[in-house]
């Protein structure tokens, strides 16, 4: 696969998009975001640090912890505007001085779940930046919490692109819909989660590249092979979604062709 | 019929619902040992500790059944925890090709059954691997949803351990091999959480404490700073909101049985690792035959069926002699059981795992959640159990020659720390 070319290279802009913080598409496209603080982390008990912090939909967090948590355990949390602000540059270095209190069924969240609850932090006093976890500092451990605050917001970013994308370009989500609403009622019919060609639908393929890739470098190449294989229809679906992602559309899916005969741009 | 003076293989005194009025009325009329036993239980929930070394009272008499007792601590062993895996392995092997016996591996996800895994993998052959099956429940996928994907799905026969006890597997001709003896290698998750909350510890500390206590924070695994140093916070960390003294209490009976034992205790994780290799040991390895099965005897199930992976005298000469070198932990979370880490990763590669992978407590999520107790009356219920007696039967909490001796035990019983 060719290098991806980074679209974003607004202010602030580094090698990776989804380092850009607050500055990238997906950030402006959340209209009632007025610059305040953060909102919601995910915090890693296994590194009692935060991961990452977000501003906009709690559930995506929550969604991104879930996936995330195939690397790491995670929990998130909702920050009361009482907590001290902490962000993407330095949560990494910041902890929840008192864990004893969150408890998820009987147990403490230090041990409790490889898979993320939610829980609320108010209090003033509650967090700290008490610097990079001792045994991260060196070797290959500082090496992949390098990679685990990529990876982590990388997820995020995809998350965010995908909702973005596939809220305002898929207009077939029924599978889920009809098997949620009306589970007594389903019929032994093609229930399609999209337009694509995928069996369940591009965002579930891509969420489930995200699950089980070990790079950054693995599930883009992944998710640039679903887009070839399964989504070369669906051309603004797939742009929109690279847009979000801060990057350039790959070349080879630049080039694809779609045959008309098949494919119109209408549903039906 | 259980008279006062008898003694016992096994008890637990436990906070489930079921018996917290039992043991809150015998709390009422205890003396300070008794209540301070019956709090332990409380705070540590269940308090099943037995000595297999140094002094540490209980109640009643008690002995350790037959083959949990501790091996001779060895300064010179010299085998790699690869080494003693790999050989536990072997024994699985011998056991298939001469008897042709077969195992249900006890998976869920964690660092210490995910070690089991590899050990079978890397050690048998494909043909061998055909008698071993895994039992398992969703709590395990996604708990290390890679390793299920690269080397289980697909490749073993795979049991739903939500809907099957030890005594379904028994019956299905399966020797369950457990890795819950685990903890007791590397050190317990008590000090886990302490270490933490080490700093909320210290909030409401003078101000001399404070900075004595946060100078020596990242020195838990040193053999430079001495257990003792770490006193105030350790009794804070088991103290109890209703009774100001129990954390010094606990601190003090747990001291006696380190000072009162042949095997070398220096820095915070030798403490806390010695909590479970020692006193909490016995608990590990029979609980599942206990409360995991309803109709096998137990006796026969500890010794003729269940394998606990690491009960072995090599597992043990090595956990004893690894103290303080990194194989164990190195400040956190982690790096907790790095021995097992490494053995993990040389299989799977997956740095994911290897650097951030955390101990979760998979036994109680998936026996909770596992509880199938059709056909048993309310007494006879796991949670209605509270011990085992010398021929190995299981004593209820709702018999009332059980509830006489408990009650005689107790209230008898003085403070000897």
């Amino acid at each position: 696969m060719k290098e991806t070319k980074i679209y974003d290279k607004g202010p602030g802009s580094r090698k990776e998009p989804w380092l850009t913080g607050n500055l990238s598409q997906h950030a402006r496209f959340y209209s009632a975001w007025y610059g305040k603080k953060n909102a919601n982390a995910i915090y890693a008990p296994g590194i009692d640090r935060f991961l990452l912090t977000d501003n906009f939909d709690l559930w995506l967090t929550m969604e991104t912890a879930r996936i995330l948590s195939s690397k790491v355990p995670t929990q998130v949390f909702l920050l009361g505007q009482e907590v001290p602000e902490f962000d993407n540059t330095n949560c990494l270095e910041t902890t929840i001085i008192d864990k004893r209190k969150f408890i998820i069924n009987g147990s403490n969240i230090l041990t409790a779940r490889q898979v993320p609850s939610l829980h609320a932090l108010r209090e003033p006093n509650s967090v700290a930046n008490v610097g990079i976890p001792r045994d991260y500092q060196t070797g290959t451990h500082k090496e992949m919490l390098h990679n685990l605050r990529s990876y982590s917001l990388f997820v995020l970013r995809n998350i965010h692109a995908l909702a973005i994308a596939d809220s305002t370009k898929n207009i077939t989500p029924f599978e889920e819909m009809i098997k949620d609403y009306i589970p007594e009622h389903v019929p032994n019919i093609k229930l399609p989660q999209d337009q694509s060609l995928a069996e369940r639908g591009i965002k579930k393929e891509i969420k489930s590249i995200l699950y089980t890739s070990l790079s950054i470098k693995e599930a883009l190449e992944k998710i640039e092979n679903v887009w070839y294989n399964y989504g070369y229809n669906l051309p603004e679906f797939r742009d929109m979604y690279y847009y979000f992602m801060g990057l350039e559309i790959p070349m080879r899916l630049k080039e694809q062709s779609v045959d008309e005969k098949y494919f119109t741009p209408r549903a039906v | 019929m259980l008279k006062k003076e008898d003694t016992l293989y096994f008890s637990s005194i436990i906070f489930n619902g079921y018996q917290d009025n039992f043991w809150n009325g015998v709390r009422e009329e205890a003396g300070e040992a008794g209540k301070f036993i019956i709090d332990l239980g409380k705070r540590i929930n269940p308090n099943r500790f037995v000595t297999r070394h140094g002094e540490w009272s209980l109640p009643w008499k008690q002995e350790l059944p037959p083959t949990f007792e501790m091996p001779e601590y060895d300064s010179m062993f010299s085998k790699s925890f690869s080494q003693v895996t790999d050989e536990r392995a072997l024994e699985i092997k011998k056991l298939i090709n001469e008897q042709n016996q077969k195992f249900a591996v006890m998976y869920s996800g964690g660092i210490d059954s995910t070690i089991v895994m590899c050990a079978l993998i890397k050690n048998l052959t494909k043909e061998e691997l055909r008698n071993v099956v895994v039992a398992t429940s969703s709590h395990a996928i996604v708990e290390n949803p890679v390793f299920w994907q690269k080397f289980i799905y697909g490749k073993f026969e795979i049991l739903d351990s939500a809907s099957m006890k030890y005594d379904k597997l028994i019956e299905m001709g399966y020797r369950p091999i457990t890795a819950d003896e685990g903890d007791c290698i590397f050190g317990t998750a008590l000090g886990l959480t302490m270490y933490t909350n080490y700093d909320a510890y210290l909030v409401d500390m003078d101000q001399e404490s404070r900075s004595r206590l946060a100078s020596i924070k990242g020195k838990i695994t040193s053999d430079e700073v001495h257990y003792s140093q770490y006193k105030d916070i350790i009794v804070k960390h088991f103290s109890q909101p209703h009774d100001p003294t129990f954390g010094e209490n606990f601190y003090n009976k747990f001291v006696k049985n380190i000072e009162t034992s042949n095997v070398p205790i220096y820095s915070l994780h030798d403490f806390f690792w010695w909590m479970i290799f020692n006193i909490k040991y016995l608990n590990c390895s029979i609980r599942g035959a206990i409360y995991f099965n309803d109709r096998i005897p137990v006796k026969t199930a500890i010794y003729d069926w269940i394998i606990n992976w690491f009960n072995g005298a090599d597992y043990q000469r090595w956990s004893m002699a690894n103290n303080n070198n990194g194989e164990k932990i190195g400040y956190g979370q982690s790096t907790y059981k790095m021995a097992g880490r490494k053995y993990i990763y040389d299989l799977d590669k997956n740095p994911w795992y290897f650097h951030f992978k955390v101990k979760l407590e998979s036994l109680g999520g998936s026996i909770v959640y596992a509880q199938n107790n059709t056909g048993l009356t309310k007494e006879q219920h796991p949670n209605a159990r509270f011990g085992l007696d010398k021929d190995f039967n299981i004593l209820y909490i709702d018999d009332p020659n059980v509830q006489d001796f408990i009650r005689e035990n107790v209230f008898k019983y003085e403070k000897d720390w």
